[in-house]
C-alpha cells in the first residue's frame, strides 16, 4: 500500500517548525519576556556603543572637514642647548612666500596683561594672554566673529582689543555695543570685536588680541612671532610641511615644531573611541550572561515539558524534530531580545546624539549584526537543552507525572 | 560480575494477537506488567526478545526514525491525562496529530474539524484546551489520536480521571468508533471496565490470559 511506504517517514513542515517553536514561548509569556530581556540589555548596550561610536565619528568628520585638515602651526622648538627659540620677524613673510600656501598668519606675545579694569589686582589676569597678529589672522583658521569686527590694516595701529570667546566671558564682555573698554597694562582699549570658538587654536579663545602697529607704539614686543599659522592647497600639505622649518629657520631647521591641529583632534578622538571599546567588551559579557540564562530557562522547559515531548513523540515526532523545536524555540527567545534590544540600542544612540548635537548615525549593518548575533547565541544556547529533550524517552507521556 | 540494576523481565511469554477492527480491553492491576505491554504495543520502546507485528512489520527491529514514524501514521495515543496543549483551541490540538506528518495546514484543519464532528465537539472547536471539561477533553483527545486514521488507537485508563458519567460516555465513544471499523484497545486496572469489552486480555505478573465475555453492546 502506499500510504504505508509514505506513512513510514515523519515529516515536519519549516513553517510548522517555527510555529511549533513559538508554541513554548506563546505558552509562557511573563517568563519569555523576562529572559529575552537579557538579550535584550546586551544587544543593546552593544548597538547603542556602536552607533555612538559612529555619530561621533560622523561628527568628527563633519567637523574636520569643516576645519579642513590643511592648516599647519609653526611654533619655536628646543635648541640643542635648551635655550628659548626665536623666530625671526621675517619668518611669517618668508612662509607667506612658499608657492601652495594659501594663507598665512602669526601671533607674537605681547608683554602685558588685561584686566577689565584698572581696579583689578593685576595679578588677576584671568589667565587671557596678550598676543599681537596683523589683519590676515582669520583667514588661515577660518575664524569667525561673532561681534563686532577684527582688526583690519587702520584699526590694527590703534588702541583697540578683540577678544577671544573665552577671554570675552571671562571679561564679563557679551557684545560690543557697548563701547566697552578693556585695561591692558596702562592703557584703555576699546572693545571691537568678540570672535566664536576657534577649535583648531584653542589659545586664540583665551587671548586678547590687539594690532601689530598699536603693539608696537604701546608695549614692548619681541619682535619674533610666536605660532604661525598656514593654511596650504589640499594636495600639498605634505610638501609644505616639509620646506616650513628651513624656511623659517634656515640656520637651525630642527628648532621649528611644525603640527597639524587636525592629526591632534583626530588622536583625542581616537582616545575615546578606547573606552568605547571598552563599553562594547561589557556588552558582549551582558550577552554571554543572557545567553547563559537562555539555556539555563530552556533546560528547565525541557523538564517542565516531558509529558508534552512524550506526547509530540507519540506523534510521530522523531528525535530531531523535538531537537529542532527547542531549538527553534530558543533561537527565537533570543531573536525577539535582539530585535528589543536594538530597538532599545538605537533609541539610546538617537538620544545621545541628538543630546550632544551630532548627527545622528545609526549604521544598518550594527542593526542587523545585532539581530544576526542574538539568533547564533540561542541557537547555541538552545543546543544543549534540545539535546537533552531529545533523548528523552518516548514512553514518558503514560507515565504518570500530571 | 553482571554490572547495572539486575535485569526484571517486565513481560514474559506473551503471545498476543488483535485483528483489524477488535476492540479489545487489557486489564491488569498495577505493577502487572499492562504498561510494559502498553509501551511496545505502543512502539515506544523495542522488546529485549521476541517479535512484535504490526501490519505485517516487526517493530522490534525498527530504528528510532522509522519507530516514530509508525506511532504517528499507525498508532493513535490517548493518554489518562489526556495530555493536550493547555493553551490551543482544541481544533489546533486535533490538527497537531498529523503535523508530524507534513500535511498541510489547512488539510490539517479540515480533517480536525471532520473528527472533531464526529466527537460530537465541533461546537467547543474554538475553545481553548483548559476551557474545557475533563469529559471534553478526553474527547479532543481521542479526536486527536483518529485523526490520522491509524491502525489501531491504543487508550491508557481513559476514564481515568473522570466521573462516572463522563467515562461511560467515552467508552460509548471508544464503541461507536470501533463501530466505523477503528481498531480500539483499551488498558485498564478497571475489572468492570473491562467486563464491557467483548474481547478482555488479563495481566497477571507478565503472563496473558484471555476470556471471551458476553459482551457489551458492541
Amino acid at each position: 500500500m502506499s500510504r504505508r511506504a509514505d506513512a513510514d517517514r515523519s515529516r515536519l513542515r519549516f513553517g510548522d517548525a517555527i510555529n511549533v517553536g513559538t508554541l513554548g514561548l506563546r505558552g509562557r509569556r511573563l517568563r519569555s519576556t523576562l529572559t529575552a530581556l537579557g538579550i535584550a540589555i546586551g544587544i543593546a548596550a552593544m548597538v547603542a556603543m556602536l552607533g555612538v561610536t559612529a555619530s561621533s565619528e560622523a561628527d568628527l568628520a563633519a567637523r574636520l572637514d569643516a576645519l579642513g585638515p590643511n592648516l599647519l602651526v609653526v611654533t619655536p622648538g628646543d635648541s640643542i642647548t635648551g635655550d628659548a627659540v626665536e623666530f625671526r620677524s621675517v619668518a611669517t613673510d618668508m612662509v607667506a612666500r612658499i608657492g601652495p600656501v594659501e594663507s598665512v598668519a602669526s601671533l607674537t606675545p605681547v608683554s602685558a596683561t588685561v584686566r577689565r579694569t584698572s581696579y583689578i589686582p593685576e595679578g588677576r589676569t584671568g589667565g587671557i594672554a596678550v598676543v599681537a597678529s596683523d589683519a590676515g589672522l582669520l583667514q588661515p583658521l577660518e575664524a569667525t566673529v561673532a561681534d563686532g569686527v577684527f582688526l583690519d590694516e587702520v584699526t590694527q595701529e590703534l588702541p583697540v582689543v578683540v577678544l577671544g570667546s573665552v577671554a570675552a566671558e571671562r571679561l564679563g564682555i557679551r557684545d560690543v555695543d557697548m563701547s566697552l573698554r578693556v585695561h591692558v597694562s596702562g592703557y584703555d582699549l576699546a572693545v571691537v570685536g568678540i570672535l566664536d570658538p576657534v577649535p583648531l587654536a584653542p589659545n586664540i579663545d583665551r587671548s586678547a588680541i590687539i594690532g601689530l602697529g598699536a603693539a608696537a607704539s604701546l608695549f614692548d614686543v619681541v619682535e619674533s612671532p610666536l605660532t604661525i599659522y598656514v593654511r596650504t592647497l589640499d594636495d600639498q600639505v605634505d610638501a609644505v610641511r616639509t620646506v616650513l622649518p628651513p624656511t623659517v629657520q634656515p640656520d637651525a631647521p630642527s628648532e621649528v615644531n611644525v603640527s597639524r591641529p587636525s592629526d591632534l583632534l583626530a588622536a583625542q578622538e581616537a582616545t575615546e573611541m578606547a573606552f568605547t571599546g571598552l563599553l562594547l567588551g561589557l556588552g558582549a559579557v551582558a550577552l554571554l550572561v543572557g545567553g547563559v540564562g537562555i539555556a539555563n530557562v530552556m533546560v528547565i522547559s525541557v523538564l517542565e515539558r516531558r509529558a508534552e515531548i512524550g506526547v509530540r513523540r507519540s506523534l510521530g515526532a522523531t528525535r530531531g524534530h523535538i531537537r529542532t523545536q527547542f531549538v527553534v524555540e530558543s533561537t527565537l527567545l533570543s531573536g525577539l531580545g535582539g530585535v528589543g534590544g536594538v530597538a532599545i540600542g538605537a533609541a539610546i544612540t538617537v538620544g545621545f546624539a541628538r543630546s550632544r548635537g551630532w548627527v545622528v548615525a545609526v549604521p544598518l549593518e550594527t542593526l542587523s549584526l545585532g539581530i544576526g548575533l542574538a539568533l547564533v547565541i540561542g541557537a547555541l544556547a538552545g543546543l544543549y537543552p534540545a539535546a537533552k529533550a531529545a533523548r528523552l524517552d518516548p514512553a514518558e507521556a503514560v507515565r504518570p507525572t500530571g | 560480575m553482571y554490572p547495572g540494576p539486575p535485569e526484571v523481565h517486565a513481560l514474559t511469554g506473551v503471545d498476543l494477537t488483535i485483528h483489524a477492527g477488535d476492540l479489545v480491553a487489557i486489564v491488569g492491576l498495577s505493577g502487572s506488567g499492562k504498561s510494559s505491554l502498553l509501551i511496545l504495543m505502543g512502539a515506544l520502546d523495542r522488546p529485549t526478545a521476541g517479535t512484535i507485528r504490526l501490519d505485517g512489520d516487526d517493530l522490534a527491529t525498527m530504528r528510532d526514525r522509522r519507530l516514530s514514524a509508525v506511532r504517528g501514521s499507525r498508532i493513535g495515543f490517548v493518554f489518562q491525562q489526556f495530555h493536550l496543549l493547555e493553551h490551543r483551541s482544541a481544533l489546533d490540538n486535533v490538527a497537531d496529530g498529523l503535523i508530524y506528518r507534513g500535511t498541510p495546514a489547512s488539510e490539517r484543519r479540515r480533517r480536525a474539524l471532520q473528527v472533531l464532528e464526529r466527537v460530537d465537539l465541533s461546537h467547543r472547536a474554538t475553545s481553548r484546551a483548559r476551557q474545557l471539561s475533563g469529559g471534553e477533553r478526553q474527547r479532543v483527545a481521542i479526536a486527536r489520536a483518529v485523526v490520522g486514521d491509524p491502525s489501531m488507537v491504543l487508550a491508557d485508563e481513559p476514564t481515568g480521571n473522570l466521573d462516572s458519567a463522563s467515562g461511560a460516555g467515552i467508552l460509548d465513544l471508544l464503541r461507536s468508533l470501533n463501530a466505523t471499523g477503528t481498531t480500539i484497545i483499551v488498558i485498564t486496572h478497571d475489572q468492570s471496565i473491562a467486563d464491557q469489552f467483548p474481547r478482555v486480555v488479563e495481566i497477571l505478573d507478565g503472563h496473558l490470559s484471555e476470556r471471551r465475555t458476553a459482551g457489551a453492546p458492541s
